[in-house]
């Protein structure tokens, strides 16, 4: 099936979507797990959005949505065991890096793929700015190029980090339970992985400089 | 503090999470120091590019396509302990078959080719 052919964003939810839309997280687990199976429904739509955010920058464009419907299964089928210990999103989010760092291993060729690939896919949808005007279309699809082939450039670790911190704005608590990574460490190699980025970024930092 | 030092404390610099003692020390370092100055300015507009690229979304609706997958797994998870291992036993089947299909049709190809 195409992209194309499947059902636009606007038609979507059910009639209980506006009530459950309201009830926090752990609420709706418990729904769920007590067999109101639209509650499950009702925590995607929450999610959709960010994990697809984060799955977008992890892996090729084109696996993003396989990838994003991939981390809701694992997630029912784990939705038991789910102790409300860590925030329902970090433990999204857990699920999230294990399904890209698998699928990222199996195809071991990220690296490799090309800048356009990644960025004109219609796989993936940037979320337009009303007041933008054509040149800073061009100047931000620029940027988002170049953005997206100096994180293919980074370490696996690296693009984890800079993409839950940088793009998806989680919290450094957050980020060591997501990663399992100690706090201290978060914080040093997030530094580094931020640091390697600026240095591969300089060239264009100077031309988007030289544009105003 | 010498430039070294002050590089590796910039990102809790710029997100005020150092200690009071080291902001200050960094503060210092920079007051004094143009190229730690424009590597601080370097990383923080860096980092203002990156937090403001779009958000990237989805283009269709994947709940229609999830729901009929969440049913399955749904229907899979209420079974009984038996008929799981029945199921994942016909999986395995089906995969090890496919596999076997697979490996022989690459034999035969390769064979053709180096005939």
């Amino acid at each position: 099936m195409s992209i194309t052919d499947r059902t636009p964003m606007t038609a979507r939810g059910n009639d209980l979507m506006p009530l459950m839309e309201q009830e926090s997280d752990a609420v709706l687990v418990r729904r769920y797990l007590s067999g109101q199976d639209s509650a499950f429904e009702a925590l995607f739509r929450r999610y959709q959005n960010p994990i697809f955010g984060f799955v977008s920058r992890m892996v090729r464009s084109e696996d993003a949505h396989d990838l994003t419907q991939d981390v809701f299964c694992k997630a029912m089928r784990a939705l038991h065991t789910y102790r409300g210990e860590a925030k329902f999103a970090t433990w999204l989010y857990r699920i999230a890096r294990n399904v890209c760092l698998n699928d990222r291993r199996h195809k071991a060729v990220i690296r490799e793929q090309s800048l356009d690939e990644m960025n004109e896919s219609p796989g993936v949808a940037q979320v337009p700015d009303e007041n933008a005007d054509v040149e800073r279309i061009v100047e931000t699809h620029e940027t988002q190029r170049v953005v997206n082939d100096i994180l293919t450039q980074l370490t696996e670790e690296q693009r984890l980090l800079i993409t839950l911190r940088d793009f998806r704005q989680l919290s450094y608590d957050e980020i060591a339970d997501v990663t399992g990574i100690s706090l201290a460490n978060v914080k040093s190699k997030l530094h580094r992985a931020r640091n390697a980025f600026k240095e591969k970024f300089k060239p264009h930092l100077e031309l988007l400089r030289e544009g105003r | 503090m010498n430039c070294q030092e002050s590089r590796e404390l910039m990102s809790g610099y710029l997100e005020q999470y150092l200690t009071e003692s080291q902001t200050a020390l960094v503060t210092e370092h920079l007051a004094g120091c143009a190229e730690c100055r424009q590597e601080l300015a370097d990383l923080d507009e860096t980092l203002r590019v990156v937090r403001g690229m779009p958000e990237r979304e989805p283009v269709f609706d994947m709940w229609p396509e999830l729901a009929a997958m969440c049913a399955d797994i749904r229907m899979e998870l209420r079974l009984n302990p038996a008929d799981r291992v029945r199921r994942w036993f016909v999986s395995f089947i089906l995969a090890f078959k496919d596999g076997w299909a697979i490996l022989l049709e690459n034999v035969g190809f390769r064979a053709s080719r180096s005939t």
